[in-house]
């Protein structure tokens, strides 16, 4: 499912006028500004730590992304592989599904020490949350070629090899987009919450990092803006996803999926 | 024309009971005669598209077997046209028809001359760069035809080709398909509901009786010709209509 937004004012207004009622009830009630800042001065302290913020912003969008590409090539390769052979989806299956369910703040801690570089630790965390949709959806598109066209190739003697290059593959391509869709945003949830679980240690500097340093420190409003940029990430991965996707899909299948 | 050619092949006891102890043919024997068109006429669930099945080789007969004479035919030479065009929604027209040939390890160069020929036996010329999605049912239908006849096959199995499609439509399409027959040199095995369907396009109909299917009936059709006119005759009421009591007939307890 991709959500566009068709026209962008509404949307634009009712930010506005909460964006004007939270600076307004701020003032209003003279809420103290470590226990919740107004807009303004957010954005004061967005534009004062700007190069540290959008630096860590990099930081939690790099590891993201790598989780991210890794999870895409890791589930549709290793979906392909147990689509191969019955055998290797029952016995790879039940793991993948432990280590979706086990929950990730769980492992960190162990990933942080086991492995050396942090940033592959951070990665390896990301990336554990984020390869099971596109493993399962990728697995459930492989199987979803329509019967009669299956028939068709075996009446025509095609061999494993061509009916998944030309059959099962295609017909999977939109699955596995929408389970990159859904993995996008579990990688980012990945990454901050290894980042948390890292702490202070000094090896992060993402975002999550930057939203504990501030935290501990009462600076309220830089907290807010890490968040705000943080929320940003989110949205902006999430529409790159879909761009690329119905791009994708536009190529291979047509408007009509 | 007449039906003293040796038969393509003959169904000999066919059986199939499927896994769970449904029993969709029992005993089924009949003759395809070499380049006719044979339809199989029978109710739903009768076992039609698995009889198909048997003789394409996509399933197995569990008891009885397929004589064919002489060579049985290869991987490739049966065409087989589905209920729904059954095409590739990502592939055009002309990648559609290809895939046999792909399959086959041909090479588009290779390919190029059946395809075009194909394309023009259903009168798509034109069409080869849409998709699927960009096509009419009917067209649709004619695509799965095209990719069908375009490997030359001895022998073509089509299974309810017209069904989903609305009168007008069908009726072209029988047309097209008997003008097609004129062209090429096949055996064409027929699925269908309709009656009428059978009788106009048909040298010889099998009739079946209700699940567990066994054929009840060998008709040979002999109308003087095939053409829109032929369908207000008598001559035309008179066939269906026999061939209706057949029918009704197997339906009978
Ligand atoms: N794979 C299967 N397993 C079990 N039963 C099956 C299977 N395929 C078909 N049948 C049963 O066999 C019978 C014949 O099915 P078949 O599809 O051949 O009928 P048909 O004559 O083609 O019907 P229709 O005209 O509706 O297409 C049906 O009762 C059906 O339920
Ligand atoms: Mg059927």
């Amino acid at each position: 499912m991709t959500i566009r937004l068709k026209d962008p004012l509404p949307p634009t207004l009712i930010g506005m006028v909460l964006l004007l009622a939270w600076e307004g009830a701020v003032r209003l009630f003279e809420i103290p500004h470590y226990v919740l800042p107004g807009p303004v001065l957010v954005a004061k302290a967005l534009w004062q730590n700007a190069p540290l913020l959008f630096n860590s912003l990099w930081v939690t969008l790099e590891i993201t992304l790598v989780a991210l590409i890794a999870a895409a090539l890791g589930g549709a390769a290793l979906a392909f592989v147990m689509s191969r052979a019955r055998w290797l989806e029952r016995s790879l299956l039940p793991y993948a599904i432990v280590a979706q369910v086990t929950p990730i703040v769980a492992i960190a801690p162990l990933i942080i020490i086991w492995v050396d570089s942090a940033f592959a630790a951070l990665v390896l965390c990301a990336w554990i949350v984020a390869f099971f949709p596109v493993l399962a959806n990728t697995m459930t598109g492989l199987k979803s070629a329509d019967p009669n066209l299956k028939d068709l190739f075996r009446l025509y003697g095609a061999s494993r090899w061509q009916t998944q290059t030309w059959l099962e593959t295609p017909t999977a391509l939109p699955y596995f987009f929408a389970g990159l869709r859904i993995s996008g945003g579990l990688a980012l949830i990945g990454a901050v919450v290894a980042e948390f679980v890292a702490g202070t240690g000094g090896a992060a500097t993402g975002l999550a990092f930057r939203i504990l340093e501030a935290g501990y420190r009462l600076q309220i409003p830089k907290l807010f803006a890490a968040l705000l940029l943080l929320s940003l990430a989110g949205v902006l991965i999430y529409a790159t996803l879909s761009i690329l996707s119905s791009w994708a899909l536009q190529r291979w299948h047509g408007n009509d999926l | 024309m007449t039906l003293s050619a040796k038969p393509l092949l003959t169904t000999n006891a066919i059986s199939r009971v499927f896994p769970d102890g449904t029993q969709a043919l029992d005993n089924v024997s009949f003759d395809i005669p070499q380049g006719s068109i044979t339809s199989l006429l029978g109710p739903s669930g009768c076992g039609k598209s698995t009889l198909l099945r048997i003789i394409s080789g996509l399933d197995n007969a569990s008891a009885g077997d397929i004589h064919w004479q002489g060579e049985a035919p290869e991987t490739g030479e049966i065409g087989f046209v589905f209920q729904d065009a059954t095409l590739l929604p990502w592939a055009n027209v002309w990648d559609n028809i290809y895939l046999p040939f792909r399959i086959n390890g041909a090479s588009r160069e290779a390919a190029k001359a059946a395809i075009e020929n194909a394309v023009s036996l259903v009168a798509l010329g034109g069409f080869e760069q849409h998709r699927p999605h960009q096509l009419s049912g009917g067209m649709r239908m004619r695509v799965s035809i095209a990719r069908a006849l375009a490997t030359n096959p001895s022998l073509l199995l089509m299974d309810e080709p017209f069904g989903a499609l609305d009168e007008m439509t069908r009726f072209r399409l029988n047309d097209d398909l008997l003008r097609i027959k004129e062209t090429i040199n096949c055996t064409i095995i027929f699925v269908t509901h309709s009656v009428f369907e059978a009788v106009y396009l048909s040298d010889k109909i099998a009739v079946m009786s209700p699940r567990p299917g066994r054929v009840i009936a060998e008709e040979d059709i002999a109308l003087t010709s095939r053409d829109a006119a032929i369908r207000s005759t008598a001559e035309f009421a008179q066939a269906c209509g026999s061939i209706s009591a057949l029918l009704t007939e197997s339906e009978a307890p």
